[in-house]
């Protein structure tokens, strides 16, 4: 685990998508996790943002995030089919080679398993001439995967090779089964795992979602301990995907991108620090997207 | 029994039937026909309006396609493959239902007013299901005055495969890809033919022609390595016999360190800086 290797969420950091990357950069990440909307709202336009990223030097370890998109019928479906090819295509310009995929939450969203296996098989076979793999992560809430055994469950069926699973740490210990979680999942399906720690607003309940929480950099919060076991565990597991930090939340949202950043950075020494006897498996290396 | 009995009988859902044609993109139509008539391929025919020309021998057909919309200065790439089935419109339906991305009909390389998908380096695998009455080439193509419409093959050259390039670890994606749109079957270790043995190899589910997928070597992280297709194969019956009448026509065979040219396979030189051929020892099928 080091700088070259674990990437920072743009999301974190505010401001302009020039500042935010420049604070990364100047804090030693190398690697980047965007949203979509970092890249549709520059100012300039898309060009302009994919060309400020490779220009940067950074290399994109994921894009986020398409929702919605498994369970849905008829026209709904063709329009999130649309979505997705959109969001598939802004990989491929900014050379980010994992779609992160967030599990439906829409009402219309049945459960019916089989529609769901085929539509996740549907969305990885999409995503194969893009050279782009998807990390499939449940939502709290969601009718279709809540959680990380739901969603490994949805993944399992649909069995495509660039169909993995995403792990965010700050929902798994505040609104899921914790590391418990881990138990049941394959090494080799785990392709991105988000570090975050949380500060649990109602800690003596299992929240239900984002709002039950404050997400901090992994050490800032309250479950620093469970987080490198559970990493150790990755490990364990035969893990190989990527990690990427996470602290969006709405301190840092008014905070200088530059004293965010430094925050990950901090962050991310601990890490290094604490996980030095951990013998990490170097991570997968995905295909070479082209420019 | 041997590995080979092992691997199920493919589900042939689109009735497929063998390869109609190969195409070749390139800035430098002339030099690559140069070559192609070195492998025996003779110009047959030329697009009503669009610098695209016909090769064939045999059995085999062969787009040369330097219209200037499609072509990049001065480079020659294979661009599509175009695979016969039995119904177009319904192998269509059924790759876009299972995640294929559409080439849209216009903007496709050749114009012809057939369907097609996405493949591997922006190249597109079209549906062809007129090729036994009539052919696609009826009306878009204007026969070359002099020339035979239907030369022969040489030492019974036929489509045997195309080599493809694939990421560090994504020979799983790309097996997944044939395997579920057009029902390719992937072969076990050890089914290969020719000299280049290494990769995966993927059987149609017609039994007519193979995919082979080739990840970058180990060690070479570093390399320039872009997906996409690169090299045709051709199946010979005697592949020495091949090899030395095509060495007679001119053509080139790399015979240096483990590349010998033999009764398994051969590979030629590259031409046009990335045109490869292999020789491959393998049988026609019967139509």
């Amino acid at each position: 685990m080091d700088f070259d290797s674990v990437a920072l969420d743009a999301s974190s950091m505010a401001g302009p998508l020039e500042a935010r990357l420049h604070a990364a950069v100047s804090r030693g990440f190398r690697r980047m996790v965007f949203a979509a909307s970092d890249l549709v709202g520059h100012p300039q336009g898309v060009e302009a943002a994919v060309a400020l990223v490779r220009g940067a030097g950074v290399r994109v370890q994921a894009l986020r995030q398409l929702s919605d998109f498994e369970g849905l019928e008829g026209p709904l479906h063709e329009y999130k089919v649309t979505v997705a090819k959109g969001l598939l295509g802004l990989c491929r310009a900014i050379g980010a080679p994992m779609l992160l995929v967030s599990a439906s939450g829409v009402p219309e969203a049945a459960a019916d398993p089989v529609r769901v296996a085929r539509d996740l098989a549907k969305l990885a076979t999409l995503a194969v001439p893009k050279g782009v793999d998807i990390a499939y992560q449940g939502r709290p809430g969601s009718a279709v995967a809540c959680d990380v055994v739901s969603a490994e469950e949805r993944v399992n069926a649909a069995e495509r090779a660039n169909l993995g699973l995403a792990i965010d740490t700050g929902h798994l210990f505040v609104a899921d089964r914790g590391l418990d979680a881990l138990d049941r999942c394959y090494g080799d399906r785990l392709f991105l795992v988000g570090l975050s720690d949380a500060i649990a607003l109602h800690p003596q309940e299992q929240t239900r979602g984002e709002r039950d929480f404050v997400r901090v950099f992994p050490g800032d919060g309250s479950h620093a301990e469970s987080l490198l076991e559970l990493i150790r565990r990755l490990r364990v597991i035969g893990f190989h995907g990527g990690f990427y930090l996470n602290a969006c939340n709405d301190d840092f949202a008014q905070l200088p991108p530059e004293l965010v950043a430094d925050q990950a950075r901090e962050s991310l020494l601990w890490l290094i620090d604490q996980l030095r006897h951990i013998d990490l498996p170097r991570r997968r290396i995905p295909a070479a997207v082209r420019a | 029994m041997t590995a080979l009995d092992l691997v199920p009988e493919p589900r042939n859902v689109l009735g497929m039937d063998g390869v109609e044609f190969i195409e070749f993109v390139t800035g430098k139509p002339q030099a690559l026909g140069g070559v192609l008539q070195l492998m025996g391929f003779a110009p047959v025919a030329r697009h009503r309006s669009r610098e695209v020309v016909l090769y064939r021998q045999g059995a085999m057909n062969l787009i040369v396609n330097a219209d200037g919309a499609s072509a990049e200065p001065g480079a020659t790439y294979l661009s599509a493959v175009a695979f016969r089935v039995r119904d177009a419109a319904h192998a269509m339906r059924h790759s876009l239902d299972a995640g294929a991305w559409e080439i849209p009909r216009r903007a496709a390389a050749m114009e012809l007013n057939i369907p097609g998908i996405l493949g591997s380096g922006d190249s597109t695998i079209y549906f062809v299901d007129r090729y036994k009455d009539f052919s696609i080439y009826d009306v878009d193509f204007v026969p070359l005055p002099g020339m035979d419409p239907n030369p022969p093959a040489i030492a019974g050259l036929h489509y045997f495969g195309l080599v493809q390039a694939v990421g560090a670890f994504r020979t799983g994606e790309w097996v997944d890809f044939y395997s579920q749109l057009l029902g390719f079957v992937e072969l076990p270790p050890g089914s290969f033919v020719g000299i280049l043995p290494k990769g995966t190899l993927l059987r149609s589910p017609c039994g007519r022609f193979y995919v082979q997928l080739v990840e970058p070597p180990e060690g070479a992280e570093d390399i320039h390595w872009d997906e996409g297709l690169v090299r045709i194969g051709f199946g010979a019956p005697d592949v020495p016999e091949a090899t030395r009448l095509l060495r007679e026509r001119g053509l080139v065979f790399i015979d240096e360190g483990h590349l010998h040219p033999g009764e398994r396979g051969a590979l030629t030189q590259v031409y046009l800086g990335s045109a490869t051929f292999e020789l491959v020892a393998s049988k026609p099928t019967e139509v």
